[in-house]
């Protein structure tokens, strides 16, 4: 669309340039170029290769649209302004002036910092610099500099190589055009801070804007606990990026995924182990704790990832409260979702806990049975090691005093 | 322990070789010893998934599910052992009488206190700073100036074979429910079933804990043995160490040695001056014909 406006423009500008030519003042091309090129100006920046000009996006226009301060200057001229952008391209010129890229400030970029200058491409060429593959590198130029982000206390705490080992990067080079880049999630020219209400990645829209393409699991997780909670604006929930973090989204297979089976546990605990929530929102406690204590814990604990994980019995995106019928937990389903890796398992399943913690109200038999072992092994080995320093010290009584008779 | 207070008998020499460990017997204490072993190092991560020593011994992906495979391997293997004892117990005669020889008595607790109050000789030095004198005259065994006369087994060695019996009896029962955990379940609930899991691994503590600290102590590490005692290869002791270690079944064979004897020479005399009425030695073995 843009690109065809672009060809538009360019046309309709050689057109009146044709036309209008005769009847300008201003400077031509090679008026230009006879100084701004082959290193006639002490300046290198300065020098425009008309090649790179015949090969951009902008081929056919003449030098005077862009820079219009210009048109019927005399020449030479003294220093000019930004080139004019927003003549043809007024909507995203409107657009970066609502978006934390505004030009009100000399780190913000500029149309060329991310388009490029005079070698600007169509953003569909595979070498632009807004190429999904050369997005982020681009946006990174700034967000991962240290004094910019410094400056402006951007929040950069992943690079390049975290995106770009990323399941969408992989996606991209594979050649799914559907795959994101950054300004998919992000917006482009109308980017604004996570911390606007309307931006795509403030925490109420995340789930929203990772629906747009993964829209069956985004309706899933609307429904479940933490969607629902999400909804009623509680900040302390997870949305998509709480689990599978933000640019660094791997695949549940991937071992270093966050959500990958052997690291379920430890991703989840980040909320059901904290203190604070399970004050706050009642939740049970020692979740990871029994998890870990368990054969399912331990055997995910040395990467056997065939062996349940939190999402294995509790699903998810769709995680519901145990007291939801539909939840895979709900008594009436353990049999059923325990079966899904025990096949013979029964009813009894279902009864009593799973997560059993080590208090009598969870199970107190257990409890006492633990407690009674405790005291067990301490006594019976307490009692061992009385009668070992006994033996020893008389062995070393006996010596000395038999050294003494000799 | 004893040096000098028991007399060697004329009947036993020093250097004479006692079989204490059969063979049967060392052969299953070795299949208990590998399984064991096998069973603490496949089963302990389990129990104690946090050790960094697992890491140490490569433990991770792809061993686990080898793990799993050698823990119940050895789990059979201990089972073996377990159902060899008991045949050999129930079969054989010398099973029986090792059996009969380590059931525990009464005498086996006295001998634990006396142990203890050997070793401390708190009462006899109380005694010999003239305290308790009217109390330890009368009762002079409260004194503990000698070791326990153990017989052939003494009640740490009856203590351990308990403790072993018991606790392969917990470990292979429970065991057996986690092994075939679909099975128990349709027996027993989910509550029970923690309390087999716990019982498992904490019977496994107690059990390594009792085998590292205390067998390995009374039978390897102590000054005496240390580094290690022969006993479990060949079986062998010295009659030196039995009279040092086992007075009392170094006299128990010294009486059976004596009655032998006795034997031997009244068949002797008899056959040499025939007295009225002796028709001569009636199957008794090595009696006759040295006149």
């Amino acid at each position: 669309m843009r690109a065809r406006r672009a060809w538009l423009a360019a046309i309709a500008a050689a057109a009146l340039a044709a036309w209008a030519a005769p009847a300008a003042a201003g400077p031509a091309d090679e008026d230009c170029l006879a100084c701004h090129s082959g290193g006639a100006l002490d300046d290198a920046k300065l020098d425009v290769d008309a090649k790179i000009l015949g090969a951009s996006a902008h081929a056919g226009m003449s030098c005077t649209d862009c820079h219009a301060d210009l048109a019927g200057a005399d020449l030479p001229h003294g220093t000019t302004g930004p080139a004019a952008c927003g003549s043809c391209h007024e909507e995203e010129a409107r657009a970066v002036e609502r978006s934390a890229h505004r030009q009100d400030d000399p780190d913000s970029p500029r149309c060329w910092s991310c388009h490029g200058g005079h070698d600007v491409r169509r953003v569909s060429a595979e070498d632009s610099r807004t190429a999904p593959l050369l997005q982020d590198r681009t946006c990174l130029g700034c967000h991962a500099n240290p004094e910019i982000a410094g400056r402006h206390a951007l929040p950069v705490r992943e690079s390049a190589e975290d995106f770009e080992q990323s399941v969408h990067y992989r996606a991209l080079l594979g050649g799914n055009p559907a795959a994101p880049s950054c300004t998919t999630c992000h917006g482009a020219h109308d980017n604004v801070s996570h911390k606007d209400p309307d931006s795509p990645i403030a925490r109420p829209n995340v789930a929203s804007t990772c629906g747009m393409c993964h829209a069956e699991i985004a309706q899933e997780f609307a429904e479940s606990v933490h969607g629902k909670v999400l909804a009623e604006g509680n900040p302390d929930v997870p949305t998509c990026t709480g689990c599978h973090a933000e640019h660094a989204i791997r695949g549940p297979k991937d071992p270093r995924s966050p959500v990958h089976p052997s690291h379920i546990a430890t991703t989840c605990s980040h909320c059901h182990e904290n203190e604070r929530l399970a004050r706050e929102y009642g939740i049970a406690s020692a979740r990871l704790r029994t998890f870990v204590g368990s054969y399912h814990g331990a055997a995910s604990r040395f990467g056997d990832s065939t062996v349940a994980n939190c999402a294995s019995c509790h699903g998810s995106h769709g995680i519901r409260p145990s007291s939801d019928p539909r939840s895979s937990i709900h008594p009436s389903n353990l049999a059923r979702t325990c079966g899904t890796c025990h096949p013979q398992a029964g009813l009894n399943f279902a009864t009593g806990k799973i997560h059993v913690r080590d208090l009598p109200e969870d199970n107190y038999w257990a409890w006492l049975v633990r407690r009674t072992y405790v005291s067990l092994i301490w006594a019976v080995i307490g009692g061992f090691v009385a009668l070992i320093a006994v033996d020893l010290w008389w062995r070393f009584r006996t010596r000395r005093s038999r050294r003494g008779e000799a | 322990m004893s040096d000098g207070r028991h007399a060697s008998s004329p009947f036993i020499g020093d250097d004479e070789i006692f079989v204490r460990m059969t063979l049967q017997q060392r052969l299953q204490h070795f299949l208990t010893i590998v399984t064991f072993v096998t069973l603490v190092v496949t089963g302990f991560p389990l129990i104690y998934p946090e050790w960094p020593i697992w890491s140490w011994i490569g433990l991770g992906e792809r061993s686990f599910a080898l793990r799993s495979l050698l823990h119940r391997i050895a789990g059979t293997g201990l089972i073996a052992a377990s159902l060899w004892h008991v045949v050999y117990v129930m079969a054989t005669e010398e099973g029986a009488r090792f059996f009969r020889e380590m059931l525990p008595k009464a005498i086996d607790i006295w001998q634990l206190v006396e142990a203890v109050g050997y070793q401390l000789g708190l009462t006899e030095t109380l005694y010999r700073r003239g305290r308790l004198r009217g109390f330890l005259d009368r009762r002079p065994w409260w004194r503990f100036r000698e070791p326990p006369a153990y017989g052939k087994y003494n009640w740490i060695e009856k203590f351990e074979y308990l403790a072993i019996v018991w606790g392969n009896i917990v470990m292979i029962v429970s065991g057996l429910c986690l092994w075939f955990f679909e099975a128990a379940f349709a027996i027993f609930p989910k509550p029970v079933m923690d309390i087999v899991k716990l019982v498992h691994g904490f019977e496994a503590t107690l059990a390594f804990l009792a085998i590292v600290i205390w067998h390995m102590y009374c039978v390897h590490l102590n000054p005496e043995a240390f580094p290690m005692s022969r006993m479990w290869l060949d079986g062998k002791i010295s009659g030196k160490l039995l009279r040092h270690h086992y007075p009392g079944w170094y006299r128990e064979i010294e009486a059976e040695r004596l009655e032998k004897r006795r034997l031997e020479t009244a068949l002797h005399w008899y056959d040499r001056e025939k007295p009225p009425g002796w028709e001569g030695p009636r199957g008794v073995a090595g009696a006759g014909g040295e006149g």
